[in-house]
């Protein structure tokens, strides 16, 4: 019988979760660890930020499951199988963020928050991923980044080329 | 009053930075244009150790690469004789291949006989000749080489990229013109090459530098005699020297080798002027070569070539 923990929101709901999925979780881990967790666990995460985050942890979670009960025969072709499986788990995953900023944002922040080191990493990515391929002005505007270039700074660091001039 | 902006307005420094450094390289260009600190951060020395430090940078190919004209065809390869060069990349993930515009100071092309390598992620070409001149440009050798008489040298340089200065090493055992330096590990080896008296007869011996005490260390029958080192030593088990030009006939001549990783690429042709092939060996694959599917464009004689971290 798995050991199940209450977790609650900063908008106070409630979200069962089993303790293997949610100590991948540093903080939430070492709250379990320190005792500190008795009856429900608050944090200081939204509920829809919350449900996200485990929608992750639980993937991530079935995958080193699966992984242990693994015999070696047969083994290679449902490792690939399983690949295919988490890589279209993940992009659906990431074309959600990438279409609401606001969401990423807050993902990004509780992944610091409650020490997923895998999410944080993998959401970087995803941000950085966002860059490639835009204008310097398109990826102002995605991020709300103010310009504090002068227009005459501007036009000469798009007139520069790439090579340093050392003797 | 300095205004402090935010790196991306909403996300803390830290998770703001980590962010910027899993940029791809190519698009880091661009991304210096996009705030002040955006470029500060990405053109500093600690955000190019962090992502190297981090397993964040890519190693690509650069090599000094003949131009070779628009309208070019294999068959016609004898007779066009353009001694143009520039820098190709050529990047593993990604399978892409590119040429670099020109250094400015040499809108024509590169030196003659120039020679590239590189030092935390960027590109140094050290000496050749004038394209116009066919002068010696300022500062090339390390290690042996000839002097403007064709005196073999002996001598053997070591070059610090973040100062600029060259400082003599001891000197090695012999004259040895035309020889190859190799890495491995702490020690700097110097194989083959020739004596003055001796033009073309290569050596089979080779020394190693010890960068701690300052010695080199001779060892005879280390290299396969009369046959030219430049660009093509491997180092096999055991640290046994070998030739890239002996793993296939079509890169047996003008053989160049680059390590990226576990990676070996090595480039040549079948016969002198000859277009170029390229091949990718793996690590622990026994020397096993797979050919690469490469546009003409890049076909041109290879002079020299190295990986770069970026």
């Amino acid at each position: 019988m798995a050991i199940m923990y209450a977790l609650k929101s900063s908008d106070n709901e409630i979200f069962e979760v089993e303790q293997k999925v949610i100590e991948q979780s540093e903080t939430i881990k070492k709250m379990i660890e320190d005792g500190a967790a008795t009856g429900e666990i608050p944090l200081q995460v939204s509920s829809k930020t919350l449900a996200k985050v485990l929608e992750w942890c639980k993937q991530r979670q079935h995958k080193t499951v699966e992984n242990e009960n693994d015999d070696n025969k047969g083994k290679r072709k449902k490792e690939r199988d399983e690949d295919d499986d988490i890589k279209e788990w993940e992009n659906k995953f990431s074309d959600e963020l990438k279409a609401d900023k606001d969401v990423l944002f807050d993902l990004l922040l509780a992944s610091n928050y409650l020490d997923l080191p895998a999410l944080l990493s993998f959401l970087c990515q995803l941000v950085a991923d966002m860059v490639a391929g835009k204008m310097p002005e398109e990826i102002r505007r995605m991020f709300n980044i103010e310009n504090d270039f002068t227009p005459e700074e501007e036009k000469a660091i798009t007139a520069e080329h790439g090579w340093a001039f050392q003797p | 009053m300095i205004r402090f902006i935010d790196l991306i307005p909403g996300l803390p420094e830290e998770i703001a930075l980590e962010c910027l450094t899993r940029l791809h390289y190519s698009t880091h260009r661009v991304a210096t244009r996009v705030s002040k600190r955006w470029r500060e951060i990405i053109r500093s020395r600690e955000f190019y150790n962090y992502r190297k430090q981090n397993g964040l940078t890519s190693g690509v190919v650069c090599l000094v690469q003949q131009q070779l004209p628009v309208h070019f065809r294999s068959d016609a390869f004898k007779t066009v004789g353009s001694m143009s060069f520039a820098v190709t990349v050529f990047d593993p993930a990604s399978q892409f291949w590119e040429r670099l515009d020109p250094v400015p100071k040499y809108p024509d092309g590169l030196p003659l006989f120039c020679q590239v390598a590189s030092s935390r992620g960027k590109l140094v070409v050290i000496g050749g000749w004038d394209p116009e001149s066919f002068n010696p440009t300022a500062g090339s050798s390390s290690p042996g080489g000839h002097d403007e008489n064709k005196n073999a040298l002996s001598s053997a340089w070591a070059y610090d990229v973040s100062n600029d200065k060259w400082t003599e090493l001891t000197r090695m055992s012999q004259e040895r013109d035309e020889c190859e330096g190799v890495v491995i590990g702490s020690e700097f080896w110097v194989v083959s090459g020739y004596k003055t008296e001796r033009q073309g007869m290569f050596e089979g011996s080779a020394e190693s530098y010890e960068f701690g005490s300052g010695e080199w260390k001779r060892a005879e029958n280390a290299w396969k005699p009369n046959h030219c080192p430049r660009s093509c030593v491997g180092v096999g088990r055991e640290g046994k020297f070998f030739s890239w030009a002996d793993s296939d006939p079509e890169i047996r001549v003008g053989t160049c080798r680059v390590q990226i990783g576990e990676r070996t690429f090595i480039c040549g042709s079948d016969y002198q002027g000859g277009p170029q092939e390229y091949f990718v060996a793996e690590e622990g694959q026994n020397g096993k070569l797979r050919k690469l599917d490469v546009g003409e464009e890049y076909k041109g004689f290879v002079q020299s070539g190295c990986c770069v971290e970026i």
